[in-house]
C-alpha cells in the first residue's frame, strides 16, 4: 500500500499480530452480501411490482389489501437478506405510515425511515423529515425536519426540494428567506415540479383545505396553487 | 552409391522410442498446464489484492467500529454477556485488520509478458518433479519448481533465466542399465505426468468454484456494462461504516456529560 493509504488506514487500538490467513474470509464476506443483496432486491422488486400493481384506481379493497400484505412479505423475505437495503427500509416506512400489509405504526414507521435516511437515502430523508414537519410518529420538530429535507433537496429530490421552498417562502419553522425560496423553487422547477396539478388536488382536497388553513392569512392566495406537497 | 547398414530395432526399443515420443508431448503439455495454473492463480491473487486495498479495509474499519461501540457498551452496562460480545468483536476486528493489511493486500496486478511465459514454459519443462527418475531427483526438482513458481508470479524474468542457466551445467537424467530399465523409467514418467495433469485440472476445476473467482468473474461482467463492481461494494460497506462510528461517537460524547 502507498504511504498515504497506510496513514489513513483505521488502526485498532490493540493491534495484533495475527498470522491467521484472513483474506479469503474476507473475500467470502464480501462476495455472500454481494449474492445476499442481489437477492434481496429481486424480493424488492417483486415487492414492488405488487404494490404498484393496481394504484390507487384499484376498486377492489379486498383485492389491494391482499396484495399489499403480499408486497409487505416480499420486503420482508429482501430485509432478512440484507438488513441495511434502504429502499425495503424505506418500503416498511411508508407501509407502516399508510397501514398497508401492516397495522398502522407511525413510530415504526419513523424508526424505518431513519434507518434508511440515516445511510443518505434521499426519498427515506424526505419521508422522515416530512414525518417531523407533521409530528406524525414523532415529535414535531421543524428544525430536524429542515434539516432532513436539505439532505433530500441536496440529493436532488424533487419534492423536497419544493417544500422546502414553501417552507423557507413562509418561515415555517425557520426564518423567512427569499434566497433559499428561489434556490429551493428553482432546483424544483428544474425537475418539473413547480405546483399541485389540479387532478391531484381534487384527490386531496381534503388534506389541501388542512394545509391552506394552516397557511398564513396573508399568503393563502399563494397556497391554493402552491401547498406542501404529500409523500 | 554408398549404402547404410540400417540395424532393425527390436520390439523393446520401438516400445521405447515411441514411449519417449508420447513422454515429450506429454511434458509440453504438463509445461503448458503448469502455466496456465501458474498465470490463474497469479491473476487470482492480483485481484484479491485490490479486493482487499479497495473493499477489505472497509470491513477493517466497519468491525473496529462496532468492536469500539461493543466495548463501550461493556463498559456503561458492565454484565458478562456485554463483555463477552466486546471481547468477540474486538478480536474479529484484530483479524480483519491483519487480513486486510496483510502480505495478500500487497499483491500488485499481474501483466506476464511474453517472454516470462516462454521462461516458465521452458523451465517448467526441464525441472518439473514429475519428469523425476528417483526421489533424490525429485526432491531436488521440487525445490527448483518452486523458485520457478515464485519467480512467475513476481514477473522475474532474470530469475528463470538464472535458473534455466543453472541447469544446464548441471547433471541430465540418471543413465540407465538396459532397455527394459529406460522402459520402466519413462513408463514411470509417463505415469507421473499423466497424474500431475489430472490433478492440474482437478486444482483449476475447485478454484473455479471459490469465492474469489466467482467475486472475479462478476466484476469483469459488470465492467462489461460499465460498472465498478469493487466500487459499488466498497460504497455500501463504507455507508454502513458512516452509520456504525456515528452511533459510536454519539454514544461517546453522552457518556462523556454523564
Amino acid at each position: 500500500m502507498s504511504e498515504s493509504e497506510k496513514q489513513t488506514a483505521l488502526v485498532p487500538t490493540q493491534p495484533n499480530a495475527l498470522t491467521k490467513p484472513g483474506a479469503k474470509s474476507l473475500v467470502a464476506r464480501g462476495h455472500i452480501e454481494l449474492r445476499n443483496n442481489e437477492e434481496a432486491e429481486a424480493w424488492l422488486n417483486k415487492g414492488l411490482d405488487l404494490y404498484n400493481g393496481g394504484g390507487i384506481d384499484e376498486t377492489n379493497a379486498e383485492v389491494r389489501k391482499k396484495r399489499y400484505e403480499d408486497a409487505f412479505a416480499c420486503f420482508e423475505r429482501g430485509i432478512q437478506l440484507n438488513p441495511n437495503h434502504p429502499e425495503i427500509q424505506n418500503m416498511f416506512g411508508v407501509m407502516y405510515a399508510y397501514g398497508q400489509g401492516a397495522a398502522h405504526d407511525r413510530t415504526q414507521a419513523v424508526s424505518w425511515y431513519h434507518k434508511a435516511a440515516e445511510q443518505g437515502y434521499a426519498e427515506a430523508q424526505f419521508n422522515l423529515g416530512m414525518m417531523y414537519y407533521k409530528g406524525y410518529g414523532v415529535d414535531r420538530d421543524k428544525t430536524q425536519a429542515v434539516s432532513w429535507l436539505c439532505m433530500a433537496g441536496e440529493k436532488g429530490h424533487a419534492k423536497a426540494q419544493f417544500n422546502l421552498g414553501v417552507i423557507y417562502a413562509n418561515g415555517y419553522g425557520v426564518p423567512q428567506d427569499k434566497n433559499q425560496t428561489e434556490y429551493w423553487y428553482s432546483k424544483a422547477a428544474e425537475q418539473g415540479v413547480t405546483e399541485v396539478p389540479i387532478s391531484e388536488l381534487e384527490v386531496k382536497t381534503r388534506r389541501m383545505m388542512k394545509a391552506y388553513l394552516e397557511f398564513p392569512i396573508e399568503t393563502r392566495h399563494l397556497a391554493a396553487r402552491k401547498t406542501i406537497q404529500d409523500y | 552409391m554408398k549404402t547404410e547398414l540400417v540395424r532393425r530395432m527390436t520390439p523393446e526399443e520401438e516400445e521405447l522410442a515411441a514411449k519417449r515420443e508420447v513422454l515429450a508431448r506429454l511434458e509440453a503439455q504438463l509445461a503448458d498446464q503448469e502455466l496456465l495454473l501458474a498465470s490463474l492463480k497469479a491473476e487470482l491473487a492480483a485481484f484479491e489484492g485490490l479486493y482487499l486495498r479497495r473493499v477489505g479495509v472497509l470491513y477493517a474499519e466497519l468491525d473496529e467500529w462496532n468492536a469500539r461501540l461493543a466495548e463501550l457498551r461493556a463498559k456503561q452496562a458492565g454484565t458478562p454477556e456485554a463483555k463477552a460480545e466486546a471481547a468477540e468483536a474486538r478480536i474479529q476486528a484484530e483479524e480483519a485488520y491483519s487480513a486486510a493489511h496483510g502480505e495478500a493486500a500487497e499483491v500488485q496486478p499481474f501483466t506476464p509478458s511474453p517472454e516470462l511465459k516462454k521462461l516458465y514454459r521452458e523451465a517448467a519443462k526441464r525441472v518439473h518433479p514429475d519428469t523425476a527418475t528417483d526421489e533424490k531427483d525429485r526432491a531436488r526438482r521440487e525445490r527448483l519448481m518452486k523458485e520457478v513458481n515464485a519467480a512467475y508470479a513476481v514477473g522475474d524474468e532474470d530469475a528463470l533465466r538464472r535458473i534455466l542457466t543453472g541447469l544446464d551445467t548441471s547433471p541430465d537424467a540418471v543413465q540407465g542399465s538396459g532397455i527394459g530399465a529406460d522402459l520402466i523409467r519413462v513408463l514411470r514418467q509417463l505415469k507421473q505426468i499423466r497424474d500431475r495433469i489430472a490433478a492440474i485440472k482437478l486444482e483449476m476445476a475447485n478454484l473455479s468454484e471459490t469465492d474469489l473467482v466467482q467475486l472475479k468473474a462478476k466484476a469483469e461482467q459488470a465492467a462489461t456494462e460499465g460498472r465498478d463492481l469493487l466500487e459499488e461494494m466498497a460504497a455500501s460497506v463504507q455507508v454502513r461504516v458512516i452509520v456504525v462510528r456515528h452511533e459510536f461517537e454519539k454514544k461517546a460524547t453522552s457518556e462523556a456529560t454523564r
